[in-house]
């Protein structure tokens, strides 16, 4: 009797048996290391408290944040050895939901030498197409089908003092504009990371004033509101964005 | 049992069943009929609706909410439904009043706000005082200046109703009535209330008239600057906003709920949708029509410290449309009325 058709159908159960559920995650042991994000927000050296007109910009308008909210995307690690761990896709952050400022992506990186993060500000061309967004509070940052479709990158808004007398608001809304791209790609300052098997937490921080300086002074007496469909404004923004972040630690 | 490989294929299959945790269960008797679920079907690009975990919907659930929406059996006198002041051809919204008169002829301090699209909500009443429509539901009935009932009344005449009992029965398994199984009937229908079927829905931008499309632009871009507060799908962002109206009364929306200067006068953001049957409009009912509400935004913003920063030109009152493009904007927002959802034969007194 040929015993090869009985030892392929054990095998073949136990096979069956082992693989039937595979509902045991692969432990990731010591050898992988989950990152934290905490994000903070600043203008210059002050803690950002909204509502409240006393901020200054380099161009001397002197402003109030009331809304900040934006999305960093594609966020990913650079190893030595040139490999990249994209380790998430995107966050969504508002800046007055704490529950958006403390953020682990999705994605563990493996023990090593990290030269650098680097991210998306905003969202590439791919992803910026409607639909890709179903629920809100993402959906609310809705970019107009007629302005090029998607989503916003950035809604910063507030209000500022045109010359003491009157109050005025402002509308700093970066975003795909008449279908241009203008989401910016960062490389994080200072974000190399040796990855040792504990978990870590970087902090990091936006200064809402680098939006308005450097390279390009930003008056919002020229671009206040209305600057959606503004390729002059969205650019310089890009050009002025590109500093924003920093990490202050890696701990 | 002869064959070896019979005593391995039991084995095996026991191993699988362990280790899969799925044994199958023991047969169970005859069951009590139970609620037959009821699965709410979203509208292409809306968002997944907030349904809380102890509320599932049901046939018998929404078929007992419907019911008493429109029973004044939860009023004091017997005189009252909800439905007295969400009326469906309105969008379920009080019939052109500015401010609805409850039971004792007391007339409340707001105007009645449209039902519908509600079970993509998080925060109801024009300020946002209630978290759920299961929580909301709970109000009007014991409002003094609405149904001005007590719910210990309420549930005794339900109780004691010969059609009742046996409906709460088939919808929640109890013979019980209580409060909470009627606000959570009620919610379940006002979560069957949909609109999403608009000729804009059904044509698109491409099929709109020339007046409509025009009025589009203004809508989605920055010439009117619409769409970041009545953007997306359900047309609100369904938060709150202070939009420039001049402050008439001691109202202070929001405000009040929070308790932070920052939040004073503002408002719940209300749909467009059917916006041409849900006169008189803002949250005191103070303009009558349409073109009132475009005057507004266009030169009639009142500057104060909460007004939104997304309000354009205040300092000239507002956006600055033209007699032409005002004409475009109501004409698309006309575009937005849902006649099949106003006449649609699920939601009207059963
Ligand atoms: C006397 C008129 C009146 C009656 C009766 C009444 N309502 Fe209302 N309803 C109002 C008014 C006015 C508001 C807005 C009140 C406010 O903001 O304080 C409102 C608001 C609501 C809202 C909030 C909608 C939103 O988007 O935030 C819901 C839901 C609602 N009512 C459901 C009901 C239900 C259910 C009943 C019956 C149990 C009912 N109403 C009975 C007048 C009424
Ligand atoms: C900053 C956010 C915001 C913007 C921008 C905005 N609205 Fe509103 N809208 C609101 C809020 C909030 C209310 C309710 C205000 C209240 O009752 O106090 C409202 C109310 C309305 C109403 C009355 C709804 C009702 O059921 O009573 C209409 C109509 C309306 N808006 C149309 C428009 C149009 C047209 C535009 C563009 C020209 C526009 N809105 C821009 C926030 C906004």
């Amino acid at each position: 009797m040929n015993l090869f058709p009985k030892f392929f159908i054990v095998s073949l159960l136990f096979a069956v048996a082992f693989w039937g559920c595979d509902n045991t995650p692969v432990d990731p042991g010591d050898d992988f290391v989950q990152l934290q994000f905490n994000i903070s927000h600043q203008v210059d050296d002050q803690e950002l408290v909204f509502d409240d007109i006393k901020y200054t910009n380099e161009a001397g308008n002197t402003y109030s944040v009331v809304t900040l909210k934006y999305f960093i995307s594609d966020i990913t690690l650079h190893n030595s050895d040139g490999t990249e761990y994209m380790i998430d896709d995107e966050h969504y952050v508002d800046a007055t939901d704490p529950t958006t400022l403390t953020y682990s992506p999705g994605d563990s990186i493996p023990n090593g030498d990290y030269t650098h993060v680097s991210f998306i500000f905003g969202l590439n061309a791919t992803k910026n197409v409607n639909g890709y967004f179903v629920n809100p509070p993402e959906s609310f940052m809705e970019w107009p089908p007629a302005m090029g479709q998607g989503y916003h990158y950035m809604k910063l808004e507030g209000k500022y003092d045109s010359a003491g007398v009157v109050t005025k608001n402002y509308n700093t809304h970066t975003g795909p504009s008449m279908g241009n791209q203008y989401f910016i790609e960062m490389t994080l300052p200072s974000s190399s990371i040796k990855a040792e098997g504990t978990n870590l937490t970087v902090d990091l921080m936006m200064n809402i004033n680098n939006w308005y300086s450097g390279p390009n002074s930003y008056d919002f007496n020229t671009y206040g509101q209305a600057i959606m469909g503004n390729q002059a404004a969205q650019k310089v923004l890009q050009e002025n964005g590109a500093d924003v972040f920093s990490v202050t630690e890696i701990r | 049992m002869k064959n070896p490989l019979l005593y391995l294929l039991s084995l095996f299959t026991t191993l699988f069943l362990y280790q899969c945790n799925r044994a199958p269960e023991p047969p169970i008797p005859e069951p009590e009929p139970t609620p037959t679920p009821y699965v709410i079907e979203i509208p292409q690009g809306f968002p997944d609706m907030i349904i809380p975990d102890n509320n599932p919907m049901t046939e018998e659930g929404i078929a007992l909410g419907r019911k008493l929406f429109y029973d004044p059996i939860l009023s004091a006198d017997n005189t009252q439904s909800c439905g007295s002041c969400h009326a469906q051809e309105h969008g379920f919204t009080d019939n052109l009043k500015a401010f609805s008169v409850g039971i004792d002829g007391i007339e409340g301090t707001r105007n009645s706000m449209p039902i519908f699209n509600a079970g993509w909500s998080a925060s109801f009443f024009w300020d946002g005082r209630e978290p759920t429509l299961e929580a909301q539901a709970l109000k009007p009935v014991t409002n003094p200046i609405e149904m001005h009932n007590t719910w210990p009344a309420a549930v005794a005449s339900l109780q004691a109703h010969p059609e009742y009992p046996d409906l709460f029965k088939a919808a929640f398994e109890t013979d019980t009535i209580t409060k909470d199984l009627a606000a959570k009937a009620i919610a379940q229908f006002e979560r069957t209330i949909i609109s999403a079927n608009s000729l804009y829905d059904q044509v698109g931008l491409d099929g709109l008239s020339p007046a409509a499309k025009r009025g589009f632009d203004i809508f989605y871009t920055e010439r009117g600057d619409c769409f970041h507060c009545h953007g997306t799908k359900l047309f609100t962002d369904n938060d709150f906003h202070n939009n420039g109206l001049e402050v008439l009364s001691p109202d202070i929306g929001y405000g009040e709920i929070t308790g932070l200067d920052s939040d004073f006068f503002k408002f719940k953001t209300p749909s467009l949708r059917n916006i041409e049957f849900t006169a008189p409009y803002m949250h005191d009912g103070r303009f009558q029509t349409l073109e009132e509400v475009i005057n507004h935004y266009s030169e009639g913003l009142v500057f104060s410290q909460t007004i939104d920063p997304l309000m354009k030109n205040v300092g000239q009152g507002g956006v600055q449309l033209t007699a032409d493009e005002k004409q475009d904007l109501i004409a698309f927002l006309k575009a937005l009325s849902d006649t099949s959802f106003t006449n649609n034969p699920n939601y009207s007194q059963p």
